[in-house]
């Protein structure tokens, strides 16, 4: 990942640069002094006032070994400098000396012969004519007088034939960078670089460096900016060919693909973005900006990949023939990105504000943003008028995050918002993309683990899913868990499973058939790296899920423990088979029941439901009244099957209102309830207990009757565990609606 | 006549329970926990299951109850009691029972324990007008402002029956009314006049209705009837506009239980079935006492 802004790129490369000529020369050649963090670092005004009054210094401009010592010097600094500027592509290029002698009217003589000899050899001059000079003191003030000739030239200059590097040293020193304090000697300290190549107090052979470096810098200035120099007419060229206003956007993606491949690319590139200029000329430096950008992301991502420099330069190729030929200014940009992602496998993006993900903003917010043509040709199953979810491959951060594609509605343009946690506004970000497939969500989805944490009743204690399986639509979830009823393994599965996207997270929804066949619905819910997940609905009307806490079987009850908001948890319940198998009834008798009931509905009693295992027992002696009415609902299930004939029963999760079991079609409803407080249960209690309770559930089955029109029959099964003799009895009022 | 009534719930009766559990050793008081109380429970289970030799149990459970020793069995239901309803504390007259052995002390002995509660913390025994009043308050907070918003609503006809008498739910559940708009038209006519009736509502009607049914009740004996077929209890009911008087006699040691509640909304304000329903607590209900002058 690196910064939008280019800066850091090429001020690591100068730093580099400098401090390999600190570390080669052996010497205190970066020097730090207080004027270099002020606004007027660039002034050259001090090379006028330099001293140089001391006799046996001044003796050195007449020996040949100092001189001989000050070129080396000399030619360090040009061999460094020289690649930092657009001399440096003249100087490699025999295409752009091309170019310049198309563009250029008089161009430099240096730009034949090479810029190197010609540095060197106006050091030679100058070296000439000081020891020909036979006083030292006239040799100094020759030395002096080459310096203070760049005096008042004008920075500018240098900043635009430089690949941005003026201002990059700007910035670190303004900002007090150690290393840029340190190490900033272009052109800024060319004052106290001199001044130190005529302190006496300086060891000999450093002040003939610091000179050699000094000299340096200031021939360059007098290359680039002084009378006839090369900038101006650079900067006329430009013109001529259209780049002229986008060069300052341009150069330094030139600066980083010359870096990164070769002068090369960088030249092939330029002369695409001159052709871009040149086809859209009301828009170039849009066009040159957002072509030289994508060209560079291509360059950088192949580069990563390990293309070498000689494909890559093909590939620049390429985009050339599409800058020739495409009639939209991002066609050339477009082809770019293709091959980025064909040969490289990704592409770059930059993150905008609000986090938004795009290919290229200019500096005055215009954006250019991934297409669905892009990703119509790129991602395999990608429908551009279809939702999807997109897995998008984070590169630099290693995180893989699903962002959602909501189809036509897209207007052809994908402008995905990149988590705060993966990167940050400004950063540059490697992406690739792939159409997420329930494979692949299961596949990447961590293996969720569950403790029972709010200390459930009637589940285990903890309990981890060991796999995800998906075919077509079935989804498949294993589970291990602590042993709960002897039951240390069980599957959840899964049908209609299908992917989505709430808006803020992707989801796979599926639904889970209990053994009525009602299906409830659930979410697995992951965002493509951190926590996932697992949820359930809350059965209501309204499609609401809660988040699992904690999933567990006993065989015959899948039971999710539920987070219902805050601290809250409740217990939902299906039920995976048939929980009659639970209880064994005794027969059923008619009658009963106390007068008031008996004279308005038929009654029956069971004397006895024996329960099957020690699990329910444990209900019902310390079961909360969830739990306890979950008895009572199933008792109530098995007798409407055993005993009342009736088929197809649904138990329904309490937590939907409304009736508790009823046949399909709820030609049938039951109403079922289970007491267990012994003192409303004692002989006294009893009768009164129940009269209230089975008039309770009555009117309860009236309702259901008013919400169900089509129902004929209603039961309403009371269960009670007697406090003396421990037997569960139940009753059973039936209710007849002609 | 005159009458003495006594709440099924009453916040009262926790003064004279936790005295009554110090006294016997059990040192608890009535700032404890439900935490606190059901490990205390737990721990008395579990004294029991060892007498039994048979495995603690972790949670409070009915399994060894009957076990326990009187005192140790009254925390043990009040555990059992506030852990079923935990957001409120059982003060309910079947915990105060246990204190008596498990029987509502006489009218004098009532008196007699109202006399030692502390100033400005409440009362055993009430008259039918405070009881008119509490029963006014109910039905205004749990029936008539709950209708008004259902009437408010687009359509009424979900969980609505509930605010309605017997015989009001009967008249609409045989209309031959068909179609939604009809019948939620048929419906918000009749819960207007269940709203306008509620209005209309007074203590003063209520104490007329209680002392009505009550005399009805006590007028003689012959009504209160058999039920089942062990021919162990009578009882009898006596409806009235706003209140219901029940009555269960049991033969074999001649002991009547009069009791009073509101004629309707008995669980009105439960939304789900198997949901904790503080029925003691929030419907008020109340043992009614014939005092002699």
């Amino acid at each position: 990942m690196r910064r939008d802004d280019g800066t850091f790129l090429w001020g690591g490369l100068t730093a580099v640069v400098l401090i390999w000529i600190v570390i080669s020369s052996g010497t205190r050649l970066c020097v730090s002094t207080p004027g270099t963090s002020g606004p007027s670092v660039l002034s050259l005004s001090d090379l006028s006032n330099l001293k140089m009054d001391n006799s046996t210094l001044n003796a050195d401009f007449l020996n040949l070994t100092y001189w001989g010592s000050v070129s080396r010097a000399y030619g360090t600094s040009v061999v460094q400098i020289i690649p930092n500027t657009v001399i440096g592509f003249f100087n490699k290029s025999a295409e752009m000396r091309s170019w310049a002698f198309e563009n250029i009217p008089s161009p430099p003589p240096w730009l034949s012969s090479g810029i190197v000899g010609f540095m060197e050899a106006q050091l030679a001059f100058l070296r000439v004519k000081a020891l020909a000079a036979g006083n030292s003191t006239l040799a100094a003030l020759i030395v002096k007088s080459y310096a203070a000739s760049v005096v008042g030239y004008p920075v500018a200059a240098l900043d635009y034939i430089s690949m941005n590097g003026v201002t990059a040293i700007k910035t670190y020193l303004q900002t007090g960078n150690v290393i840029a304090a340190v190490c900033a000697t272009y052109p800024s300290q060319l004052g106290a670089l001199y001044a130190e190549a005529f302190n006496s107090s300086v060891p000999r052979e450093r002040r003939a460096q610091y000179l050699g470096n000094a000299l340096a810098v200031t021939t360059l200035m007098v290359v680039l900016a002084g009378k006839d120099g090369f900038a101006p007419k650079f900067q006329d060229a430009l013109n001529r060919v259209g780049l002229a206003n986008a060069w300052g956007t341009i150069k330094p993606y030139l600066s980083r693909i010359g870096s990164a491949v070769s002068v090369r690319a960088s030249m092939l590139t330029f002369a695409i973005l001159e052709k871009v200029a040149q086809r859209f000329p009301q828009d170039s430096t849009w066009a040159t900006g957002l072509t030289a950008d994508r060209i560079e992301s291509m360059v950088e991502v192949l580069h990563d990949k390990g293309v070498t420099n000689d494909e890559i330069q093909n590939d620049i190729t390429h985009v050339a023939q599409a800058a020739s030929n495409s009639p939209a200014e991002d066609g050339a940009a477009s082809v770019a990105d293709a091959i980025s992602y064909q040969d490289g496998g990704g592409i770059t993006v930059r993150v905008k504000s609000q986090n938004r993900m795009v290919l290229y903003a200019d500096e005055n917010g215009r954006t250019q943003t991934i297409s669905a043509e892009f990703l119509q040709n790129h991602v395999l199953g990608f429908d551009p008028e279809k939702a999807s979810i997109l897995q998008v491959h984070y590169k630099e951060a290693g995180v893989t995050v699903y962002h959602y594609y909501s189809g036509s509605s897209e207007e052809g343009v994908w402008t995905p918002t990149v988590p705060a946690d993966v990167a940050k506004r400004g950063d540059v970000i490697t992406i690739s993309i792939d159409v997420l497939t329930m494979e692949d969500f299961t596949r990447q989805l961590p293996k969720l683990k569950f403790t029972n944490e709010y200390s459930a009743s009637w589940v285990s204690d903890r309990s981890q899913v060991t796999e995800y399986t998906v075919s077509g639509g079935q989804l498949k979830i294993a589970f291990s868990e602590s042993p709960l009823s002897n039951v240390e393994s069980f599957e959840v599965d899964g049908i209609n499973s299908v992917l989505g996207f709430d808006g803020k997270m992707t989801h796979l929804d599926f639904q889970v058939l209990d053994a009525f066949n009602q299906p409830r619905e659930m979410r697995l819910v992951y965002k493509g790296y951190g926590d996932a997940q697992l949820r359930i609905s809350s059965g209501g009307q309204n499609l609401e899920f809660s988040q699992v806490l904690l999933v567990s079987s006993d065989e015959i009850r899948l039971r999710f423990v539920e987070n219902t908001g805050g601290f809250s948890t409740s217990v939902a319940t299906i039920y995976v088979k048939d929980p009659s198998t639970l209880y064994a009834l005794d027969d059923m008798h008619e009658g009963g029941l106390g007068s008031k009931i008996e004279a308005a509905y038929k009654g029956y009693y069971i004397n006895q439901v024996n329960l099957q295992r020690q699990l329910e027992y444990d209900i019902v002696d310390h079961g909360g009244v969830y739990d306890v009415g979950r008895i009572g609902a199933e008792i109530a299930y098995t007798i409407a099957e055993e005993k009342l004939g009736l088929k197809n029963i649904i138990l329904e999760e309490p937590s939907k209102g409304g009736t508790d079991l009823h046949t399909p079609g709820k030609t049938v409803v039951i109403q079922a309830r289970m007491l267990t407080d012994p003192k409303t249960l004692t002989p006294d209690m009893l009768k009164g207990t129940i009269e209230r309770q089975l008039g309770d559930l009555l009117n309860n089955l009236k309702q259901d009757k008013e919400n169900n029109p089509l129902a004929q029959k209603g039961y309403a099964i009371l269960s009670y565990l007697d406090p003396v003799t421990k037997i569960i009895r139940t009753i059973i009022v039936e209710l007849h609606w002609p | 006549m005159n009458y003495v009534l006594i709440k099924r719930y009453n916040p009262i009766y926790d003064f004279f329970l936790f005295r009554y559990l110090k006294e016997n050793g059990i040192d608890v008081n009535e700032n404890v926990t439900l935490k606190e109380v059901e490990r205390i429970a737990v721990s008395f289970q579990n004294k029991a299951a060892a007498a039994l030799g048979q495995q603690p149990t972790r949670e409070v459970g009915l399994k060894f109850s009957s076990e326990l020793p009187q005192p140790e069995r009254v925390l043990w239901y009040y555990a059992y009691s506030w852990k079923r309803q935990p957001d409120s504390r059982p003060s309910t007259s079947y915990s105060f029972e246990g204190i008596f052995g498990d029987k509502m002390p006489s009218t004098e002995q009532l008196k007699e324990l109202e006399a030692q509660i502390p100033a400005g913390r409440g009362k055993l025994l009430f008259s039918k007008e405070e009881a008119a009043v509490e029963i006014v308050n109910f039905y205004k907070r749990y029936l008539r402002d709950p209708l008004r918003k259902v009437l408010n609503g687009s359509s009424i006809r979900r969980d609505f029956l509930k605010y309605f008498s017997h015989d009001q739910m009967n008249v609409l559940l045989s209309s031959p009314l068909v179609g939604d708009e009809k019948r939620d038209n048929a419906a918000r006519t009749m819960a207007r006049e269940a709203l306008a009736w509620l209005d209309a509502m007074t203590p003063e009607k209520v104490v007329q209705d209680v002392e009505r049914t009550l005399q009805e009740h006590w007028k003689d004996t012959e009504h209160i009837r058999f039920h089942g077929d062990e021919k162990k209890t009578k009882s009898c009911d006596h409806g009235s506009e706003y209140v219901e008087v029940t009555c269960y006699l049991n033969v074999q040691n001649d002991s009547e239980n009069v009791s009073l509640q509101p004629a309707r909304g008995y669980r009105v304000w439960v939304k789900h079935n198997w949901e904790p329903d503080y029925a003691d607590v929030i419907f008020p209900q109340y043992a009614v006492r014939k005092l002699e002058s």
